[in-house]
């Protein structure tokens, strides 16, 4: 007993305020780039068309997006104050809008010796203006990061329509929409196939909620799902092109597993309670679900033959629709933090939660760029729900459509 | 007089109330002994908590720390080129241990070599050494690419602070080809740090590492990283 | 002075808090109150059996209403059953926290030692031997686990079976092999894969992997073609382990 008694008195002097000078914290910033874009010249004044973006304006914004620049737009070239603010590399070009076409010739040039690191010319229709810009810009994120750039992903997302919600395609940027539905149906939980050529949805054109497949170029589009009961939130393994979903065949809803032609369908989870919203991971060998099982949605990982499950997630109460991050160390999911819902990201191994969103509103399905740099979401922080682009550490929130009803945003591979 | 008289009454009938009054007499003794034994050497208790060294001690490496950790980011910027421009120049291709003797000849100038020196009186304090990358062509004209290699391979340089054990840093040392698509091949290590968990991280660093393509002409680079773990 | 007034309030308080528990135990052993309550029983056990004599005259009745009885306990049960997951699930959160606050601890001491190492090199060396042991288990697991992820699969096996090698007592230990047998399962190497879920199984009977190394077993042999093993092992597994999801699989696709 007086032993306990030393002991307690013993902790108690021990904590004295000096410890709290060791608990510092150490952040760990992306060390960024700093890049300048001089402005075009035009060449061939003359009746120029005037209706097309501007490449420049367009790879500044592709630059400020991808969260890897400190982006120094420029109208003349000026390496005086390029040196003085010590800007490692540059973006110079001519553009010529003379002949109809666009013509447009981009170049990348290291800023201390001028020396080129890279050129592309490039002759376009006014209305690939835009695609031609990304594709400088995935060019300059490779030659300077070894990696290829995202600017030329897609986002495939629901748009409220005049009587449903309709699936639709986006330029990662949010510009040039095409419609795969258009129906006047509920068209729900949209995904990509993993080579990006089809896209995976919930539709109740058919009266019950199935699952289809539409071929964004062709069009063409394949009922999965024969039965009649709830089918939706699918996801598609990126190794062997299986689709993993969520049914209430049997009952309350539980994740399935079937072949990308929809045959062979599969039970993965056994419980009886409410699992949705599966995500394969990056290697196609593990999925996370939310499940309610233990009475509050928590995120939890299984490997694709149902086995091993385990949970994830134990901070919250409301945890739900996870995304699993091309590098395959985090998954984002959106929790419940007083009343409504924001983006947290966590470590799969060691579960340390990130909070990335603190904006009113509710910000919902998080999906990550191909790069594992960026994290899409939706939120309603200013009234009608948009699509935002946020860095993986949640800096840089930045909004990309106007006009509301955009929801379940996915993005597509590169 | 009734009071005490009554209550021993009913103690001796309750062995409830008995059970009671032994554990209280009990706890009170210890609980005095303790006490007393306690007020017997309070201010050595008190000493002891304090751990005085350990106040003493934690301003030191910072000033070993703070200086390096400043300079050298500034210093990597400018000084890799500096270095491979100019030095070698003049010895043509020297090797690797050679061009390190060379640097710290050279060196002594800058404030980061001499400070350690003069506080090493105070204690064996070890070089504080930083990462450091050299490139093996001279005069390579591309000054934006050193800071991409460097950015490329220490956000994968996180080794955890347990590893130093009773040391106060640790440092390994890697060679390696860069092929012109920006791809390490002939990675090995030049200078083992003798932890084989540290060396197996640093290779993992540097494979790790998404490279940018090399810049100009130049079809291939040969490159010595130096890693370093030190205690923050 | 203050210091003193201090401690003596604080023992004083821990003496009457240990005190309460002595008396407790007391409490517990009197003997009187056992009588009495042995007495109410008896009283109680008598009145259950006036209770049990008439019951049995309305047996016939009962039997009736027994079946609708059933089905609302069915209901009741699935409720408990239930609810018992939200108790576990509170508990899983509960030990969740509880590893948070000692993973905290162990950091704080760490820092100490680190502070005392710097200080005095000679002191408690030994401690933080140990405490860097077992960070490092975890660390390591999970760069282990970001080359399983990568598709690294034979790097990320020889990592996990290193790891087995060093730590085998670590809680990890387990996971570690069969994470190492998952590697092979992954490559479609089963024979290998086999004999790695069988030492999951074998070794580490009590962990949480014993279900899934199982069932994984099963589908080793159904990728060897082996269907009577692979139905053998699955009844073993329903057996062993009958509440576990993976006999759930198990019992779906055997078709039982």
């Amino acid at each position: 007993m007086l032993l306990l008694l030393l002991i307690a008195i013993s902790v108690i002097q021990v904590s004295s305020p000096a410890e709290e000078l060791f608990l510092e914290s150490t952040s760990s910033g992306i060390p960024k780039m700093d890049i300048a874009v001089v402005d075009f010249v035009r060449k061939n004044l003359g009746p120029g068309s005037t209706g097309a973006a501007k490449p420049h304006e367009v790879i500044v914004n592709d630059l400020k997006l991808s969260g890897r620049f400190n982006v120094f737009p420029m109208n003349t070239l000026d390496t005086v104050t390029m040196h003085k603010k010590n800007i490692a590399v540059f973006i110079e070009g001519t553009i010529d809008q003379s002949k109809g076409n666009t013509i447009f010739e981009c170049f990348l040039h290291d800023a201390y010796s001028l020396n080129l690191i890279t050129g592309k010319r490039f002759n376009v229709k006014d209305n690939a203006v835009r695609k031609a810009a990304h594709l400088f810009s995935d060019e300059v994120v490779y030659q300077l990061f070894g990696e290829k750039g995202i600017a030329t992903t897609k986002i495939v997302c629901t748009m409220r329509g005049p009587k449903g919600k309709d699936v639709c395609v986006l330029d990662y940027d949010g510009y040039n929409p095409v419609y795969i539905t258009r129906n006047n149906y509920i068209n729900l939980t949209p995904a990509w196939s993993p080579d990006n050529q089809a896209v995976y949805y919930t539709s109740y054109r058919d009266k019950t909620p199935a699952l289809y497949k539409t071929f964004i170029y062709t069009g063409q589009t394949v009922r999965l799902t024969p039965n009649a009961m709830l089918n939706f939130s699918p996801t598609s393994n990126p190794i062997d092109s299986r689709i993993a979903f969520a049914s209430t065949v049997h009952g309350n809803s539980e994740i399935y597993i079937m072949e990308g032609d929809g045959t062979d369908i599969a039970r993965l989870t056994f419980q009886g309670s409410i699992e949705s919203s599966p995500c394969f991971s990056p290697n196609g060998y593990e999925i996370t679900f939310t499940s309610d099982r233990t009475g509050s949605p928590q995120i939890y990982i299984m490997d694709s033959e149902g086995t091993n499950v385990r949970r994830l997630t134990f901070e919250g109460k409301y945890n739900a629709s996870p995304s699993w991050s091309p590098k395959g160390d985090k998954i984002a999911y959106q929790s419940m933090v007083e009343g409504v819902f924001n983006i947290c990201t966590i470590d799969i191994e060691g579960g340390a939660v990130q909070q990335l969103t603190t904006k009113s509103g509710n910000n919902e399905h998080p999906s990550f760029s191909a790069d594992g740099r960026l994290i899409m979401f939706s939120s309603t922080r200013a009234g009608a729900s948009d699509l935002y682009i946020m860095n993986a550490d949640g800096s840089n929130q930045t909004r990309i459509t106007t006009g509301g009803g955009y929801e379940f945003p996915e993005w597509s591979g590169r | 007089m009734s009071m005490p008289a009554a209550l021993l009454e009913s103690v001796k009938r309750d062995p409830f109330k008995k059970a009671v009054t032994v554990s209280l007499v009990l706890h009170l003794f210890v609980i005095i002994s303790f006490t007393l034994h306690d007020m017997m050497k309070p201010r050595q208790v008190v000493k002891k908590a304090y751990l005085f060294d350990m106040v003493n001690t934690r301003p030191q490496p910072r000033r070993f720390a703070a200086p390096p950790v400043a300079k050298p980011r500034e210093v990597k910027k400018q000084e890799p080129a500096k270095k491979t421009v100019e030095k070698p120049k003049e010895k043509a291709i020297s090797t690797k241990k050679a061009k390190k003797e060379e640097k710290q000849k050279e060196e002594p100038k800058e404030q980061l070599q001499d400070e350690p020196k003069e506080t090493v009186q105070e204690k064996d304090a070890p070089q504080t050494l930083q990462n450091e990358m050299t490139i093996s062509q001279p005069d390579f004209p591309f000054k934006y690419y050193y800071q991409q290699i460097i950015n490329a391979v220490e956000r994968n340089w996180n080794p955890p602070q347990e590893l130093l054990g009773s040391e106060m840093q640790l440092a390994v040392e890697v060679k390696f080809r860069l092929l012109k698509n920006g791809q390490v091949t002939d990675l090995e290590i030049s200078e083992s740090s003798w932890n084989t968990i540290l060396d197996k991280l640093a290779l993992r660093a540097i494979e790790k590492a998404r490279i940018p393509p090399i810049p100009g002409d130049e079809s291939e680079l040969t490159i010595t990283y130096r890693l370093v773990l030190s205690r923050n | 002075m203050k210091e003193n007034v201090k401690k003596i309030v604080l023992a004083a308080v821990a003496g009457a808090c240990l005190l309460t528990g002595c008396a407790g135990q007391v409490a517990v052993v009197n003997r009187a109150e056992w009588e009495q309550q042995k007495q109410e029983i008896a009283a109680l056990k008598a009145g259950i059996g006036g209770l049990q004599t008439s019951v049995e005259k309305l047996h016939d009745e009962e039997m009736k209403q027994l079946k609708l009885i059933n089905a609302d306990l069915r209901v009741l049960f699935s409720d408990l059953s239930r609810n018992l997951n939200v108790v576990s699930g509170k508990l899983e959160e509960n030990q969740y926290n509880l590893e948070k606050l000692s993973k905290t601890t162990t950091q704080l001491t760490e820092r100490k030692f680190v502070v005392r190492s710097v200080a005095g090199r000679d002191s408690l060396l030994q401690d933080t031997v140990v405490a860097e042991d077992k960070v490092d288990v975890q660390k390591l697991f999970k760069i282990a686990r970001e080359d399983f992820n990568a598709k690294d699969y034979e790097r990320a096996r020889k990592e996990f079976e290193e790891l087995n090698a060093k730590f085998p007592d670590d809680n990890l230990a387990d996971d570690c092999r069969y994470w190492a047998a998952e590697c092979y399962y992954v490559q479609k190497k089963y024979k290998e894969a086999l004999e790695q879920y069988r030492e999951v199984v074998e070794k580490y009977p009590t962990g949480d992997m014993g279900p899934a190394a199982m069932f994984k077993m099963g589908l080793c042999y159904k990728g060897l073609s082996d269907k009577k093993n692979m139905e053998k092992t699955w009844t073993d597994l329903i057996s062993k382990y009958p509440n576990s999801d993976e006999a759930m699989q198990a019992k779906a696709r055997t078709g039982n």
